[in-house]
């Protein structure tokens, strides 16, 4: 059973980015509560992405604190158990899917080849193909790079528009299954999305990056899962 | 024919040019010996060989580097996005390293392998070696002793030239300028310090090819120079390092 609201999984005290001079999020303050499923929204280069970089830790703060799973992100530190789907990251051309799934695997020996079969299953994915990734189209190479994000079951996921390039069944497939992961492993996930529509059917809380900070606009979208909001994530003013 | 195959085709066409090239650039010059970079005996004797550059074999450094930082970066790009991967999983060096060795070996030992057949296809095109089968079998023992050693400390120096580019924006230059001055303080050091090619060169000579045997290049020399490179490239990396995850994510 999924102690929901018991800590906060993901928090940004006063956190402030700028590039080359240039404020891209300004002392955002956010906590995002353990099972929760965040979404983001905002305009380009509003600064959504920006926001899960830091989150990642693959970028660090100009000013605040960030403190992922209990730890505060120290500067060149990754958070533990974290899946991600970011835009930076891409996978060995050369080699099939479930090659580049193996070695990745590789690393932590965390899971068994069975398991890495099974993720790939479930977006769809067929292990035994023997495709280069180099070949695939750019739906498959996402759900390959879903598939990586959750083969290990993380705590965290953070999922910078990890719809793009999919089709309708495909995406409902994946969303159902974000879905099953948060209700029974209690997997917080942090979705980016410019479709609003996309995360009103799977997000308790939705936040928009507005202003370079963010902006909670869940009530005003009215999501029904909103109604519990001692699991939401809150944002605060120190 | 796709995208890729295209590019595959383009890639292979400039290497192959490229080591035309060099081909015909080592037989018009018979006095520059490739790999050991020794020039000739006017600059060889000379300060540290910085003085007396002359244009064949400045000719030389703007066709040899290029090729190589060619290829570094080529891998280097194409890793980039894997590897943040693999550190996200387990921010270690360490592991990034071991990951790469065992997916990459094969490709510094390739590299190696092409430049080995160039150097042995010039050295007959331009008469180097008198019997071609004598030549064979000199090149087949040079390969099997020293290929695996150098691949090893080749596919260290790449991995840490991949990690140096992904550390520092301007790194490419920075690397081309490094390149260039520890092969001039390589050339100097394998050509002049007799206790260098005791140590590595005279007994791998001595006891399998023979002292007679005008096969000088592609030798322990060799390995030295790449060994001192490494060394000196993972002091610069370490301090790299630091900066690298602002790189990534920041572009």
């Amino acid at each position: 059973m999924i102690d929901k609201g018991k800590y906060s999984m993901v928090i940004f005290e006063n956190v402030s980015k700028e590039f080359k001079g240039k404020i891209v999020l300004n002392h955002v303050n956010v906590k995002i509560a353990q099972g929760e499923i965040c979404g983001l929204i905002g305009k380009n280069g509003s600064g959504k992405s920006v926001f899960m970089k830091l989150a990642a830790g693959m970028s660090y703060p100009t000013e605040g604190k960030i403190t992922v799973n209990g730890k505060i992100l120290a500067k060149g530190e990754f958070p533990h158990n974290t899946g991600i789907v970011l835009d930076n990251i891409g996978f060995l051309k050369e080699k099939t899917g479930y090659k580049n799934l193996k070695i990745l695997a590789g690393i932590l020996n965390k899971i068994s080849d069975e398991q890495i079969v099974s993720t790939m299953e479930s977006m769809g994915l067929n292990a035994n193909d023997k495709t280069i990734v180099g070949k695939y189209s750019v739906g498959m190479k996402q759900k390959l790079l879903l598939a990586q994000a959750m083969m290990e079951e993380p705590d965290l996921l953070l999922l910078d528009e990890p719809f793009n390039g999919l089709d309708e069944d495909s995406e409902r497939r994946i969303i159902e299954l974000l879905r099953q992961t948060n209700a029974r492993k209690g997997t917080t996930i942090v979705i980016v999305s410019h479709d609003k529509d996309e995360l009103e059917n799977l997000c308790h809380r939705i936040y928009k990056v507005h202003n370079k900070r963010l902006e909670d606009v869940s009530y005003k979208a009215g999501s029904p899962l909103c109604a519990v909001p001692h699991i939401c994530s809150e944002t605060f003013i120190e | 024919m796709s995208k890729i195959e295209n590019r595959r085709y383009i890639n292979i066409l400039f290497v192959l040019v490229i080591i035309c090239i060099f081909m015909f650039w080592e037989c018009w010059n018979k006095q520059i010996h490739l790999a050991t970079g020794s020039f000739n005996e006017d600059i060889k004797n000379n300060l540290c060989g910085f003085s007396k550059l002359d244009k064949k074999c400045m000719g030389w450094i703007m066709i040899h580097f290029p090729v190589q930082f060619y290829m570094v970066l080529k891998q280097a790009i194409f890793l980039k996005k894997f590897a943040i991967l693999w550190y996200f999983r387990k921010g270690n060096l360490c592991t990034v390293f071991t990951n790469f060795f065992k997916l990459y070996w094969r490709v510094p030992l390739l590299y190696y392998f092409i430049g080995l057949i160039t150097v042995y296809l010039k050295k007959i095109l331009c008469r180097e070696v008198d019997d071609l089968w004598e030549g064979a079998i000199i090149f087949c023992i040079y390969v099997s002793i020293i290929l695996m050693i150098t691949t090893v400390a080749i596919c260290c120096y790449t991995f840490l030239i991949y990690v140096f580019l992904m550390s520092f924006q301007s790194a490419f230059s920075i690397a081309f300028f490094l390149e260039i001055l520890f092969t001039m303080f390589g050339t100097r050091m394998v050509e002049n310090d007799v206790a260098y090619r005791q140590l590595w060169y005279i007994p791998v000579r001595g006891v399998f090819i023979g002292e007679d045997v005008n096969m000088t290049i592609w030798d322990g020399s060799l390995f030295l120079c790449e060994l001192l490179k490494l060394i000196i490239i993972i002091g610069i990396c370490n301090v790299l390092f630091r900066w690298k995850y602002e790189f990534i994510s920041e572009n």
